[in-house]
């Protein structure tokens, strides 16, 4: 499921709580679990997490954005809150989601679950323009070049690009071109 | 603080944590420390076969998905280089050859061109692996091995490498999606999911592997250049 859950609270018996939760029913490979934001940058160093979990009164003054750009996390990270005294419905409001320490485990594994699924990668059949760009990049052109055959923009060729690794979950050059011959969209003699 | 949950120290018996996690084994075979480890904790293993015990732990902390925060001490340094450079050889001589054997077998049982693209595609990756592990033996490791035995450091900076550490790991990620996803099903084999096992633990331990270059090795010799 989840890679690695970030978990920042300042109470170790509820984080500790949570993440013995998450381990049994395998929500995760890995939970880290922190006091403060003081202790992430010696917890993360070479990952990420691909879920946060943090009780608002952790972010002192900071909002969500602030932490996401201090710690280089991407936009859509999934920011949960973790609840247990009267927040305003606005600071609340501001997470994707929120847990709430009187949530059944049940719940409290439903919210997680849920949000995985919608982040699931869409279906991956290509449209026949993408796979006209697919084979223009796979021919060694650039995306300025694919762009100009195309008599396309080269911004276009890159959204075009995005949605062809998004779809396919493949992301590097040479491994797209053996999703290609795969699904005839060229072959060997037009692969540079 | 913070917490990882593996409870890894000196005093944790080394044949439970192995059994617990699988992937220490591979740990072991860098260090050469043989099977059949009795009752004998992580810092006695280490004893015994002359390792700086705290390399060792940490090591094997990071085989069982711990992100490393102890720092080592200089004399520690040397068994750590030692181990990295035995994981390089067992790649080079083990496991990458032995993926490449399984692939040219699946290759054959799959329609040509398919084959010719995937053997291309995995040649592709071996090369940006090998061409980084040269990078290393050839100059990462000399240059740490010279700050260490008092040389001048020369031109190069542990930065270099940072910046240098590119991301291999992507290509892996691709085959495992192929040949799980986008090759159709083939004639009954074996190999295919031969391959796969052996590409989650390949991953699995190359991702250990940079682990402990980045947030070991390279924050120690960090530490040394500010000496200079």
């Amino acid at each position: 499921m989840y890679e690695i859950i970030a978990i920042v609270e300042r109470s170790k018996i509820i984080r500790t709580g949570l993440a013995s939760i998450f381990k049994t029913h395998s929500l995760c490979s890995r939970t880290v679990k922190m006091e403060s934001f003081d202790d992430w940058d010696r917890a993360f160093r070479a990952d990420k997490p691909d879920l946060l979990i943090v009780n608002p009164d952790c972010l002192r003054d900071a909002d969500l954005d602030k932490i996401k750009s201090r710690f280089d996390l991407a936009d859509e990270l999934p920011v949960f809150a973790l609840i247990y005294r009267l927040f305003e419905p606005e600071t609340i409001a501001a997470f994707d989601e929120a847990i709430y320490i009187t949530d059944s485990e049940d719940a409290v594994v439903g919210k997680l679950r849920n949000r995985y699924k919608k982040e699931q990668s869409p279906a991956e059949k290509l449209t026949d323009r993408e796979k006209d760009i697919l084979r223009h990049l796979l021919k060694g052109l650039s995306n300025k070049e694919a762009a100009d055959r195309l008599n396309i923009s080269p911004h276009t060729v890159m959204t075009h690009r995005k949605n062809i690794i998004e779809k396919t979950g493949i992301r590097s050059l040479s491994g797209l071109a053996v999703y290609a011959i795969i699904n005839n969209i060229t072959d060997m003699n037009e692969i540079n | 603080m913070y917490e990882i949950d593996t409870n890894i120290s000196a005093e944790s018996r080394l044949a439970d944590v192995t059994i617990e996690y699988p992937n220490v084994m591979n740990a072991l075979d860098y260090f050469e420390i043989p099977l059949g480890l009795g009752d004998m904790t992580i810092a006695e293993t280490a004893a015994k076969y002359g390792i700086a015990s705290s390399t060792l732990e940490v090591a094997i902390a990071v085989y069982c998905g711990e992100t490393p925060s102890k720092i080592l001490v200089e004399s520690e340094i040397p068994d750590l280089l030692r181990f990295l450079k035995a994981s390089h050889y067992s790649f080079k001589l083990d496991k990458i050859p032995e993926l490449k054997r399984l692939i040219a077998l699946f290759s054959e049982q799959i329609p040509q061109e398919q084959g010719k693209v995937l053997v291309a595609f995995f040649d592709e990756y071996v090369a940006e692996v090998y061409k980084h592990f040269r990078y290393e033996d050839e100059t990462v490791f000399p240059y740490i091995n010279g700050i260490l035995n008092d040389r001048t450091p020369g031109d190069f900076r542990i930065k270099d490498f940072e910046d240098n550490h590119t991301d291999i790991e992507q290509k892996l990620i691709d085959l495992k999606r192929i040949l799980v996803k986008y090759i159709p099903p083939s004639a009954v084999s074996p190999h295919r999911k031969q391959i796969l096992l052996k590409l989650i633990t390949l991953e699995q331990d190359l991702t250990y592997h940079t682990n402990i270059e980045e947030n070991i090795l390279v924050p120690f010799v960090k530490s040394l250049e500010g000496d200079f």
